[in-house]
């Protein structure tokens, strides 16, 4: 079978749009990590440094979120394939936990102090 | 040489068989990481890319969505539009590549282009629908695990378009046929 031109340059592109955001997502990455929890109508930031069990509230029911030694993890959720509870613990910036059906995204991000006065404790 | 609508409507019904059986495959293989899925199902739409028009082409797309949202259970929830928005897109693109490109592109790129198609509408959406722009944090794993498995999906569309015997059966073995 023989390979085409277009074939390579396809390649190229795909491959060089999936590097530039990778380098872009994780080059943003830096500082303290904490944790961006995003749901249907919520949007919390957490600090991983204390102990957290948090509830939110997605279109299926409740996820249950707990912070622990620094990592995230879902304890529990009402969707059908528990995927994001078999996710297991995130704690490094660009790690994320997403739960598509209960619209629960979870996010570890870095960034410099002013952009997280939001941080709750 | 062409074949006849009988003939055609016999191809759809089998590739729509094959992405039926390939997708309970998909389903059963238990996935280590979110958002990992390997596409298998795909394999029989490119290679209806070689052997039907772009009319038949989508239908035995849409074929494969409706069956997959009833196989995952999807049918009936917003997740369905994900499956929509990717599955037209990279069907779009996948043909008119395919067909402007003819004589110098093959399925691997094809593919890999489909599945870029896709996996960047269903992030765009995500992000415009549900989580804002956060969300493009996913982006690297799933478009990279993405574009590997579109390359081996490709490769292995190709070779079996060059030696099923299935398809010299229907296509004759000169390679005389187009759609």
């Amino acid at each position: 079978m023989k390979i085409k031109l277009f074939d390579i340059v396809i390649l190229i592109i795909v491959a060089g749009a999936t590097g530039f955001l990778t380098f872009f997502v994780y080059g943003a990455q830096y500082g303290e990590p904490y944790a961006h929890i995003k749901s249907q109508h919520e949007e919390y930031y957490y600090a991983l440094t204390s102990p957290n069990l948090i509830s939110v509230e997605g279109p299926l029911g409740r996820t249950v979120i707990e912070i622990n030694e620094g990592a995230v993890s879902v304890r529990s959720s009402p969707c059908p394939e528990k995927t994001c509870v078999k996710s297991g613990k995130v704690s490094l910036p660009g790690e994320w936990i997403a739960c598509l059906p209960n619209q629960v995204l979870i996010t570890i991000e870095g960034r410099s102090e002013e952009d997280i006065d939001a941080l709750s404790y | 040489m062409t074949l006849s609508a009988t003939k055609r409507l016999e191809i759809i019904a089998l590739l729509a068989a094959m992405a039926l059986f390939l997708s309970s495959i998909e389903y059963i293989i238990p996935k280590p990481l979110p958002f990992l899925r390997l596409g298998i199902a795909n394999l029989p739409v490119l290679i209806s890319l070689y052997l039907l028009k772009p009319k038949e082409i989508i239908l035995l797309m849409a074929i494969k969505i409706i069956a997959q949202g009833f196989i995952y259970g999807t049918l009936f929830s917003y997740i369905f539009l994900f499956s929509c928005a990717g599955g037209v897109a990279s069907g779009l693109v996948m043909i008119g590549l395919q067909r402007l490109m003819k004589n110098h592109v093959t399925l691997l790129g094809v593919s890999v282009a489909g599945a870029f198609t896709s996996n960047i509408v269903q992030l765009l959406i995500a992000s415009t629908v549900i989580w804002g722009p956060g969300v493009f944090l996913i982006a690297p794993p799933f478009l990279l695990v993405g574009t590997v498995s579109a390359c081996a999906l490709g490769l292995l569309a190709e070779s079996f378009y060059r030696n099923s015997r299935w398809v010299k059966m229907i296509a004759g073995p000169k390679g005389d046929y187009s759609p």
